[in-house]
């Protein structure tokens, strides 16, 4: 363990000529294997991130080798124009490597924390070192902070990373930086799992690389917590307040106290006072803390009026669904209906319910003559129509036997009591198989035109007459001819359709 | 939004047809003997339909067993020409 002063100091002054130094091939996982902790190197990555934006991007990449697990993060190194990050990058991990977990001053730290936070503080010595370009500035801010090699600095790095990163204002900054945050997480919550559905896919990829160094990770979480509340004394007043806010979030993950204090802070940082930049606070949110931040917030209301939206286009498929199992079924009575039809070669549903009507009423019809025709020539009573039976009503037993002999149809009708049926038959009735046409008279004017028909057989029937008619008989007997050509008609009309 | 007006239209056009439907269905629904629905009750159209065919079917059977019945009346009874013609001429 060497000075933390001397290393820093060493490392500030070397800067300049690191970074004009050739770029040494850069394999973050050989650094990290050589003998820094891995933990220390990831929290070298997350400071990293603290830097200017170009910086940023930059950092991004090795990141990526970390989260990717190699090769990926290595081929898109080059990509970046900030090129002399890589060769420092490199750099502090071999420093890390030397004099590793020496605690820094907190008051180092302070410094160090709010000056990345912007606060115009009095800036460290490798302020004044940080004149040239402005990468160069920021790539030396970073090197002591990396160098540092205590945990307790680069917890601070922690802190101060997510702080900075709002400030990088590029969406693939935010997202690179989202990553650090996830992959110390991983790191320091010693592999878990979390079922965020949205990064999980990544998170997945970079468990698979820390697996190795877990332990160290997990020796190097004590420190932070002691160091957490001195982070944000050193800052300004806006972090005290988020502080306080993430905590409760990220404790319902009943994550081991250490690490929740590791990601806590990161997310406090996050917060850290720049709310320009919510939507990569919200990223790195998402992915580090919990899934369940994202209720109230952005995420969580564009997925709210989503799941109503989803709820409303349900209730309308269910809706189009009824309606259209409904009209299946009626098209398919209709089909049913269609085949019952003859010569019904409608297409359209109307036409084809009008066809369906009259057919239905011819069939009412012919059934009914039938019926008619059958209960008048046979015994069965109970054939006739109900229409019939009323016009018959009185002629019953006459109607309903015509084959019968009269004296039977007399008994049954004197039985009944029919006083107001003509019988002059009654003597004479008994040569007639069928009831005199006088019996039709009187009902037959009163009768519809379909019965007539029947009269007319019965007319036809009894051509001889009885003789002796009565009146009524007589005045009905004129009328009886063309009732029964009109009924007929009406028997014929009937079956032609 | 094309596509919604189409619809509407095409849902305007089809109104015009349901109602007619609607309107021959009740007019078939008169028809059908009140056993078979409760003519008070709002009946659904496909539910008319199927008991239309029901009944056609029913009245189909009707037809048959009674032709039957008159053919027979026709061959063994001693009616008049007249009878016969009628009740040939209901068989037919």
């Amino acid at each position: 363990m060497t000075g933390p002063g001397e290393e820093l100091a060493e490392l500030l002054w070397d800067r300049g000529p690191a970074l004009r130094r050739a770029p040494p091939p850069f394999q973050p996982f050989t650094c990290s294997a050589a003998g820094s902790s891995r933990s220390q190197e990831l929290k070298r990555h997350a400071s990293d991130t603290t830097k200017a934006s170009a910086f940023v991007t930059a950092v991004s990449v090795p990141l990526g080798t970390h989260d990717a697990g190699s090769g990926l993060g290595l081929a898109g190194l080059p990509v970046h124009d900030d090129d002399d990050a890589v060769p420092w990058l490199h750099c502090p991990v071999a420093d890390d490597g030397d004099g590793d977990t020496a605690p820094l001053p907190p008051e180092f730290c302070a410094g160090l924390l709010s000056e990345y936070s912007e606060v115009a503080a009095p800036a460290p010595a490798f302020h004044a070192a940080a004149t040239p370009p402005a990468e160069a500035a920021a790539n030396k801010l970073a090197p002591p902070s990396a160098a540092g090699g205590g945990e307790g600095v680069l917890n601070f790095t922690f802190f101060s990373r997510p702080l900075q990163r709002p400030q990088a204002a590029a969406a693939p900054a935010a997202a690179a930086a989202s990553n650090p945050v996830e992959s110390t997480v991983v790191q320091a919550a010693a592999n878990r799992l979390r079922s965020t559905p949205l990064f999980s896919e990544q998170r997945m990829a970079w468990l698979q690389p820390p697996k190795a160094p877990r332990t160290t990770a997990a020796a190097a979480a004590p420190p932070p917590p002691p160091l957490a509340p001195l982070l944000p004394d050193s800052r300004h007043g806006e972090t005290v307040g988020t502080v306080a806010q993430p905590q409760p979030r990220s404790q319902p993950e009943a994550r081991p106290p250490d690490a929740a204090a590791v990601t806590t802070s990161s997310v406090c940082s996050g917060n850290g006072g720049r709310s320009q930049l919510k939507r990569s606070r919200h990223l790195a949110a998402d992915c580090s803390v919990s899934p369940d931040e994202d209720l109230d917030d952005e995420p969580g209301a564009t997925r709210r009026s989503a799941a109503r939206s989803a709820k409303r286009c349900r209730t309308a498929e269910v809706h189009n669904l009824s309606e259209r199992r409904r009209r299946d079924r009626i098209n398919e009575k209709m089909r049913a209906l269609q085949e019952l039809i003859p010569n019904c070669n409608k297409v359209d549903k109307s036409s084809m319910l009008e066809e369906a009507i009259e057919y239905l009423k011819t069939l009412q019809l012919q059934v009914q003559m039938m019926s008619m025709g059958t209960g008048l020539c046979m015994p069965p009573a109970a054939m006739l129509l109900p229409a019939m039976q009323q016009q018959l009503l009185h002629h019953h037993p006459m109607a309903h036997f015509p084959h019968l002999g009269m004296g039977l149809g007399f008994g049954m009708g004197a039985a009944a009591g029919f006083d107001m049926l003509p019988f002059p038959c009654v003597a004479a009735g008994a040569h007639f198989p069928c009831p005199p046409g006088a019996m039709f008279g009187v009902p037959g004017q009163a009768m519809p035109s379909l019965p007539a028909a029947f009269a007319h057989m019965y007319g036809a029937g009894s051509g001889a007459g009885p003789a002796g008619q009565t009146e009524a008989a007589d005045a009905a007997a004129p009328a009886r001819p063309g009732e029964a050509e009109q009924g007929d008609q009406q028997v014929q009309h009937a079956k032609q359709t | 939004m094309s596509n919604r007006r189409s619809r509407s239209r095409q849902s305007g056009s089809s109104r015009i047809t349901e109602e007619q439907i609607s309107d021959l269905v009740s007019k078939l629904q008169d028809l059908l003997p009140e056993a078979r629905l409760q003519s008070n009750a709002r009946v659904p159209s496909a539910r008319v339909l199927q008991e239309t065919c029901n009944y056609i079917r029913n009245l189909h059977q009707e037809v048959d067993d009674l032709s039957e019945r008159l053919s027979e009346l026709l061959a063994t009874s001693d009616m008049s020409s007249a009878q016969a013609a009628v009740i040939r001429s209901l068989l037919m």
